[in-house]
């Protein structure tokens, strides 16, 4: 909480030296826990653990060596892992950023000192590996809920003090910039540009300057213009990705390769499924049926019914994510948690429009779906964080609402104070 | 704070700083976050109907049932699991399985064909001028990438054409195949059916054949226990899943035990006995063909069901040439074919009039040669055109009188000869646990047909239901479901098949007891001296049917017999159709073939003669 004087008279304290300061009203633990936002997290993991445990025994048996429950044990201690992570995240909170932003700092530099290690290692070693630490750490998932966070902070605090429209859009540009230039250097075309559409769609929620706006609208047609006839030479795989799911949109019968083999898994699904663990696409025909392709086998083995309900979960944790951030008690708060849930259900429906053929595919995971311990720790790592907003703003709405009380709130961001309107007394003497 | 400020957020976070009692509270835009969670709810909405677009969307018709059809044989290593064993009531299995091998053959991995052709030909021992036309190019000139030759490769055969192979690649530029190929022959393990006791009971226990209906070919029961007992006879697939590191070939997999199968009723010994004299019977006689049932009347469980000639199920030529000689006339005649009987149904008349009071057991009959029992129309006359004068009903057996019995059957109201016949199971199939069935048919509609009636015309049954029509006689007027199937295998458990069943009641205890006792008495007679075996009271029929409306005038001899009298073991019925041997009499016919089955069936089933029978009784008191 912020700063809080208590003046205790002197009289009082030569009696009571003892007495413990009159702490501010407690709110039970359970009252703060946003209960539906953590059921939702919750059905999302076990989910997610199904679709794991059936996808990635068949990947292991059919296209690596190693034993058949590799995946599927790993991905248990990994999810042991985030629920720790999410909960020590969640108890210390949000609060510690905005108090200590060089903390916030320091971990954007060990993210992307990380993601350098990384380069240089497989610059010298001749490797083309994203992982550091022998395969346990993937430093390029980290990058975009850090990058997040990072920015978040910096637009919560430091913004007031830009001159002027341009100068921010270049601070913001530059954080963002060299995020995605590690992340590019990976290399990892569809990474950087979702790290830079993040730092984008930062800046839009913390509220852009129209003008901001143009200028980023204007460089995203420039990178289009530009850039996609020069994707032939520069990034082919994009350019199939592309023709792809140009065919898929007009006529999806004639479609090729992945795309075709991700149809041909909804469609012998079809309605309701062939049954969980029954799917056969995820077996030869899909690639990375574990990873990227995980939603084709779901909608192969629990139907259009089972992939609405994954959708449909999705569709909750993002309800949920805007009930925090409108009874989020302050700017970084609201930032953080819709920056946060905003990325994490982008992802999702990025990658399920990919594999649908509503969107070209870019690359992205499946969060709480995909096989993968370093992203799946970023998630719940950042669903503690939310977590936390969602039970500082539950808090306030328990002390304004429940017991009413006077709180001044120092932590307008706009430097006013925020005071609570007058509501019934409080009780006397407390 | 010290920088100038000349920018204004659109949150207004330069406001000046003011300080009021009230503060209004901060402009919270929240609309950006509504644009963008409009934004990805939108696109999750439209990823929803997209796939649900997939399952009805037109282009996709055909991709979608191709999508629908298995993949299954990507997800494991499959092994075929023998169709389920058929054994007899002892245990000896009748239709078992083996392992062979499909032999698929790629011809234009064949330099010099011809000399592969005569390997081939010697090895497998088929014609070598069979196997050089398969492996030519077909109607458009295309040589197929690999050509099936056999799927009952043995494991010997196979040893041997691998040497060969071996012995072939050594040869280099030489071989007479392409050396680097390691497609020319390839052996895919099948379990094919094998039949440890060769033809017995053959048309009991049906044939398999090769189903390619399927996505994998599959065994298929064609007829008898085979086509009835086919889903549970079915042949399984094992799928050892990619999920154990798995590197074993199927040759190395040992040969599984069938998870289910079928008992039957039928005694290997006695179907083996019972075939042997049939086999005797149709040459001695010269008859076209002929069935023999055994068949326990108490039960309606079937002992022996035996058919002259019959194919040998492990020859598929043999197979085929049985189907190609009787084509249209079935599989097992004894519940396909369908004939009218001639005076073995006199007891079954006997019995109606008996047991609805028609007449009483004291009936006599003057014959006098000739009976119009529909007026001046249809006269009915003896088998021998004689007058045998005043008759008792046991005379009228003996003598098989034509006459007696038309006047015997116009005694019955014509409602109780159709409810009585439908009672015997005439013109219903017996519901044998065998594929197909035919029912047959009778008409009691008018006065002509309900008098043929009396003496077995305008009747057609299988051997198959007359033999249960007698044995409800037999059996004190319960009529038994017959079944060959006593218990299936399911699961490597043991499970009773739910029979003996009753069908229903017929006639009254009295009434059959008084029929047996009729019947034993005409078997008494001289007519039936090729019948009788010393020590053993039967009761029996014989009849012999000219079929005017067949238009090769075919003649049935049929003879149905059972005992002992009152505690009935056994019923026996032999059909032989056109015997030319004796002018086909039954008597002469039917009824010695009869008393052979009958003589060695007391030994096997272990059934005392009488005199024994009371020596035995009067030694132990």
């Amino acid at each position: 909480m912020g700063a809080r004087v208590t003046i205790v008279p002197p009289r009082e304290a030569a009696e009571a030296p003892r007495r413990p300061a009159p702490e501010p009203p407690r709110v039970p633990w359970w009252a703060v826990v946003d209960w539906p936002l953590l059921l939702v997290i919750l059905a999302l993991l076990v989910q997610g653990a199904v679709a794991v445990y059936s996808t990635s025994v068949a990947f292991a048996v059919t296209r690596t060596d190693k034993p058949a429950f590799y995946f599927v044990q790993r991905h248990t201690v990994f999810v042991a892992v985030g629920l720790v992570v999410m909960l020590v995240v969640w108890r210390v909170g949000y609060e510690p950023l905005r108090r200590h932003p060089r903390w916030v700092a320091v971990l954007a530099g060990g993210v992307l000192a990380a993601l350098l290690v990384l380069l240089v290692r497989n610059r010298l070693a001749g490797t083309t590996g994203r992982t550091l630490l022998g395969g346990s750490l993937q430093p390029a998932e980290f990058a975009k809920p850090v990058l997040i966070t990072y920015l978040a902070v910096w637009l919560s605090t430091r913004r007031r003090e830009m001159p002027d429209w341009r100068t921010e859009l270049v601070y913001v540009g530059v954080i963002t910039g060299v995020f995605a230039l590690l992340v590019l250097l990976q290399p990892d075309l569809s990474a950087a540009a979702t790290v830079f559409a993040l730092g984008v769609m930062m800046l839009f929620l913390a509220g852009a300057h129209p003008k901001q706006v143009g200028f980023t609208l204007a460089v995203a047609v420039v990178v289009l213009v530009v850039g996609l006839p020069a994707m032939r030479w520069l990034y082919p795989v994009g350019v199939t990705r592309f023709r792809d799911f140009w065919i898929a949109l007009r006529a999806p019968a004639q479609v090729e390769g992945h795309l075709r083999e991700a149809i041909w898994a909804f469609l012998r699904g079809g309605w309701l499924g062939v049954g969980l663990g029954e799917g056969q696409s995820k077996f030869y025909y899909l690639p990375l049926p574990h990873t990227d392709s995980v939603f084709a086998v779901l909608g192969e083995e629990w139907g259009v019914l089972g992939a609405a309900v994954v959708v449909a979960s999705f569709g909750l944790l993002l309800w949920r994510g805007l009930v925090v951030v409108q009874r989020s008690p302050d700017p970084l708060g609201r930032l953080l948690a819709g920056g946060l849930i905003f990325w994490l259900v982008g992802e999702a429906v990025l990658n399920m429009s990919g594999i649908v053929g509503l969107l070209p595919e870019a690359g992205n995971v499946m969060p709480f779906f995909s096989y993968g311990g370093s992203n799946l720790v970023a998630t719940m790592a950042a669903l503690g964080l939310v977590l936390s907003v969602a039970g500082a703003g539950r808090r306030e709405a328990a002390l304004a609402g429940g017991k009413k009380r006077a709180v001044v709130d120092l932590r307008g961001w706009n430097r006013r104070r925020r005071v609570s309107r007058a509501g019934r007394v409080a009780t006397p003497g407390a | 704070m010290t920088a100038p400020v000349r920018f204004v957020p659109p949150d207004g976070g330069a406001a000046p700083p003011a300080v009021t009692q009230e503060p209004p509270p901060p402009a919270r835009s929240l609309g950006p976050f509504y644009a963008l969670a409009g934004l990805l709810g939108g696109l999750a909405l439209l990823i929803v109907l997209r796939l649900a677009w997939f399952q009805i969307d037109p282009q996709l018709a055909e991709f979608r049932r191709f999508a629908r059809q298995d993949r299954g044989y990507m997800t494991g290593e499959i092994f075929p699991l023998p169709r389920g064993w058929i054994t007899d009531r002892h245990g000896r299995v009748l239709a078992g399985a083996r392992l062979a091998y499909q032999l698929d053959v790629a011809p234009d991995a064949l330099r010099r064909p011809g000399e592969v052709v005569a390997v081939l030909a010697g090895v497998l021992e088929m014609p070598a001028d069979a196997l050089w036309a398969r492996l030519q190019p077909n109607e458009q000139g295309q040589m197929p990438p690999a050509v099936m030759l056999s799927y009952t490769v043995t494991p010997r055969q196979r040893a041997l054409l691998l040497e060969w192979w071996a012995r072939w690649a050594a040869l280099g530029d030489q071989a007479p195949i392409d050396p680097a190929r390691n497609d020319v022959f390839r052996f895919t393990p099948v379990l094919v059916r094998a039949y440890p006791e060769g033809d017995v009971a053959s048309n009991v226990v049906g044939f398999v054949t090769l189903s390619d209906r399927e996505t994998r070919p599959m065994w298929v029961g064609n007829f008898g226990v085979e086509e009835y007992y086919d889903r549970l006879l079915q042949q399984a697939w094992v799928t050892i899943p990619f999920y154990e590191p798995y590197r074993v070939t199927p040759d190395q997999v040992p040969l599984p035990e069938p998870p289910s199968g079928v008992v039957l009723t039928i005694d290997r010994d006695v179907q083996n006995l019972v075939e042997r004299i049939l086999d005797e019977a149709v040459e001695e006689y010269q008859a076209r063909r002929g069935v023999i049932i055994v068949l326990q009347p108490k039960t309606g469980a079937l002992l022996a069901v035996a058919m002259s000639p019959r194919p040998r199920l492990d020859d598929y030529e043999s197979v085929l040439q049985f189907l190609r000689r009787f084509e249209g006339q079935g599989w097992n005649w004894a519940v396909e074919h369908t004939y009218e009987p001639g005076s073995v149904m006199k007891p079954i008349m006997l019995s109606i009039a008996l047991d609805t009071g028609a007449i009483t057991p004291d009936f006599t009959y003057m014959d006098t040669g000739v009976e119009y029992p529909c007026g001046g129309s249809a006269p009915v006359y003896n088998w021998d055109y004689a007058a045998h004068m005043e008759q008792n009903i046991v005379g009228c057996l003996a003598n098989s009188l034509n006459t007696c019995f038309a006047n015997i059957a116009m005694q019955v109201a014509p409602e109780d000869v159709r409810r009585y016949m439908e009672a015997f199971g005439f013109g219903a199939p017996t519901g044998v646990d065998l594929a197909p069935e035919r029912a047959g048919m009778f008409s009691a509609a008018t006065c002509p047909d309900r008098s043929r009636l009396g003496f077995g015309y305008a009747v057609s049954v299988t051997p198959l239901q007359l033999a249960m029509a007698e044995a409800a006689i037999a059996n004190g007027g319960f009529l038994m479901r017959p079944y060959v199937v006593q218990a299936q295998l399911i699961n490597g458990r043991l499970v009773p098949t739910p029979y003996p069943q009753v069908v229903r009641q017929v006639l009254r205890p009295e009434t059959a007891a008084l029929v047996n006792d009729f019947l034993a008495r005409a078997m008494t007679h001289d007519t039936y001296e090729n019948a009788e075996v010393p020590g053993y009271t039967l009761a029996g029929k014989t009849g012999t049917a000219f079929n005017p409306r067949d238009p090769d005038d075919l003649l049935d001899a049929t003879m149905v017999g059972w005992g002992p009298v009152g505690d009935p073991q056994f019923l026996v019925l032999v059909w032989l159709e056109d015997p030319r041997a004796n002018d086909g009499w039954a008597s002469l016919t039917a009824a010695p073939t009869f008393r052979r089955v009958v003589e060695r069936l007391v030994v096997i089933l272990g059934i005392p003669p009488e005199g024994a029978r009371q020596e035995a009784a009067y030694q132990g008191r």
